[in-house]
């Protein structure tokens, strides 16, 4: 590529554009995962990097499945000019180190009066903002997603919730978790290191008692998945499929199985537009499943799917019957966090400049829900700013059990249902908004653990 | 054995190092053209040169590596990996913002939003980065007639709003 050049019309916006993004901050140094990171001699950093491919080399989970994919929207071949490296067969990534086999998270799992902080929560593989979920399951729990110091995703199963311990087979670019009439379902893809990057198709792992997991390969009428959910009912998912060969449009549906191999389309609402523009990824958002308090919820919407009122919910107990939920859902839902009495969506379109997020709270179990505008106990953001106005004033999440909720000036509460909230005392970091994570015992803020007291 | 493998793996690193001096800011334009957002731009950069580290013992480094960024870059900040990072988050564009830049990008933002990502991304590909539309077509994954198309589009919408 040549080196940047004024563009041919003078236009003022692309002009304040080019010198906004020459006055970027570029990190001084270029990134490396945590683990790998560090003032090691060269020696012994380079004997560190040959300890780990060895490992991987001698792992299992590394020799994951190299298919050239067929993933939606990945280019089929390299430009000419930005020539691509030829002949470079399609290999498995290079993996980062392992997270750690085990971990323990202390703290009391009920009747929450308290923190305890501590400042080294290194060895806890979670990420807050939501980088790590954690399922509920038969009693225990199941986390899954992106591990501190790791750039591929991993999981990691609890019988009580204090100590955890990785599935090393699972560990993958991207896996997702959900439960399953058998059990539990989980699927792994993999992206190649090749140019153009390929990612491959699902692998299907099951378990019956989350310790030990069975490769199925790649699962029958599903592909290119986005999101799973489960229930001891039924399983669904989201897949995209590509309008055309080259597309810049990609379809979504609904599918169901029973069992995570077979899967067979759920035909949910085909009065709306399913249809997702790549072109406008700030305003389209793709539909997402999740399960919680023993239901299934889809959540679909925004002007790109042609819906006036913008967002819709629906619910269901076994994925194949689907009921429209009612209430006053003004924006997208993105996600929804489960409470013992209640669930909270959270609402927004992620477009900085004209943000406006919100909260929607359920007591019904999903199947009505009422905007709370107030964004609980936490109020509205008063920073004043153009970009901020529209945010709760602090943090929220929850465990299945536990909302809690952080305001900025250091004000905590709990509640079971997102409406009813029963003041606590925090005395740890303040987390920002959506930067709060809620474990079986305990909290996460930044870098703080707090165990439940 | 063990002294070329050390050897390699040093050469790698220092390639990569080379790389992020390089190609830092293209591909951060790349994103926040595609994306409008300039703390995604900053986090999926980050995140498309911490793949590039992961691979940094397979790439082929006699060949330009600006293509593989940008293809991870685009992949993503699009659906798939969307898909895991849609939980809504509060953009961080204004912490590395001082007061007067961040009105001034406020005003681009806005400006830019009546484009879609592709007119955006095609005109900072073509214009600013000087690809042809060939290659940005094999990088977004379309023909290079639409690419032209949308430079054309992008030009046209931007002067309606003056």
């Amino acid at each position: 590529m040549t080196p940047p050049t004024k563009p041919a019309r003078d236009d003022r916006v692309w002009t304040d554009w080019l010198a906004l993004t020459e006055r970027a901050r570029q990190p001084r140094h270029a990134p490396r995962p945590a683990s790998t990171r560090g003032n090691l001699p060269v020696g012994m950093a380079a004997l560190a990097a040959v300890v780990v491919i060895v490992a991987v080399v001698g792992s299992r989970f590394a020799s994951t499945p190299t298919g050239s994919g067929g993933s939606g929207g990945s280019p089929s071949s390299a430009p000419s000019s930005l020539a691509a490296p030829s002949g470079s067969g399609a290999q498995p990534i290079a993996t980062a180190p392992l997270p750690p086999a085990t971990y323990t998270t202390p703290g009391v799992a009920s009747n929450w009066t308290g923190f305890t902080w501590s400042t080294s929560p290194s060895e806890i593989p979670i990420q807050v903002g939501g980088a790590v979920r954690i399922l509920p399951w038969r009693g225990g729990y199941v986390a899954y997603g992106t591990a501190n110091g790791s750039l591929g995703q991993s999981v990691w199963v609890s019988a009580d919730g204090l100590t955890w311990k990785l599935v090393p087979e699972l560990s993958a670019t991207q896996v997702l978790v959900a439960e399953s009439p058998a059990g539990l379902v989980a699927m792994t893809v993999t992206q190649s290191n090749t140019v153009p990057p390929t990612i491959s198709p699902e692998t299907v792992w099951t378990s019956t008692d989350g310790t030990v997991w069975h490769n199925n390969g790649t699962p029958v009428g599903l592909a290119n998945v986005t999101s799973i959910a489960g229930t001891p009912s039924g399983l669904v998912a989201i897949q995209g499929t590509d309008v055309s060969s080259g597309s810049m449009s990609v379809t979504y549906s609904v599918a169901y199985s029973t069992d995570g191999l077979r899967w067979s389309t759920v035909r949910v609402d085909p009065s709306l537009n399913w249809t997702f523009d790549r072109n406008t990824p700030e305003t389209s958002m793709v539909p997402v499943v999740q399960a919680g308090n023993g239901h299934l919820f889809l959540m679909f919407g925004d002007k790109g799917f042609g819906l006036s009122t913008h967002s819709v919910v629906w619910w269901s107990v076994d994925g194949r019957a689907w009921a429209r939920s009612t209430g006053t859902i003004s924006q997208f839902g993105s996600s929804m966090d489960f409470g013992r009495d209640g669930i909270l969506l959270y609402t927004g379109i992620a477009t900085a400049g004209t943000n406006t997020y919100g909260f929607v709270v359920s007591t019904d179990g999903g199947m009505s829900w009422q905007p709370d505008d107030s964004f609980g106990p936490l109020g509205l953001n008063t920073c004043g700013q153009v970009a901020c106005v529209e945010f709760p004033n602090g943090a929220v999440a929850a465990n299945g059990t536990y909302f809690v909720a952080v305001r900025a000036d250091g004000q905590a509460w709990t509640s079971y249902d997102a409406k009813t909230w029963t003041s606590i005392p925090w005395n740890g970091t303040i987390p920002k908004p959506f930067t709060l994570a809620v474990l079986p015992r305990g909290v996460m803020s930044l870098d703080q653990y707090g165990a439940a007291k | 054995m063990g002294m070329t493998v050390q050897a390699a793996i040093r050469d790698s690193n220092l390639l990569y190092d080379r790389a992020f001096d390089q190609h830092w800011r293209p591909v951060f334009r790349f994103v926040l053209a595609w994306t409008n957002d300039w703390g995604a731009a900053e986090d999926l950069t980050q995140e498309a040169f911490l793949r590039l580290w992961r691979s940094r013992e397979r790439v082929d480094w006699n060949e330009p590596i600006l293509p593989w960024l940008l293809v991870t870059a685009r992949r993503l900040a699009t659906d798939r990996f969307r898909a895991l990072r849609r939980r809504v988050l509060p953009s961080s564009q204004t912490a590395t913002f001082d007061e007067p830049m961040r009105d001034q990008w406020l005003d681009v933002q806005a400006a830019l939003k009546t484009l879609s990502a592709l007119e955006r991304t095609a005109v900072v590909l073509t214009l600013f980065e000087g690809a042809s539309p060939a290659d940005v077509a094999e990088i977004l994954n379309t023909t290079p007639g639409a690419i032209r198309a949308a430079v054309s589009r992008a030009r046209e919408k931007l002067e309606q709003e003056r």
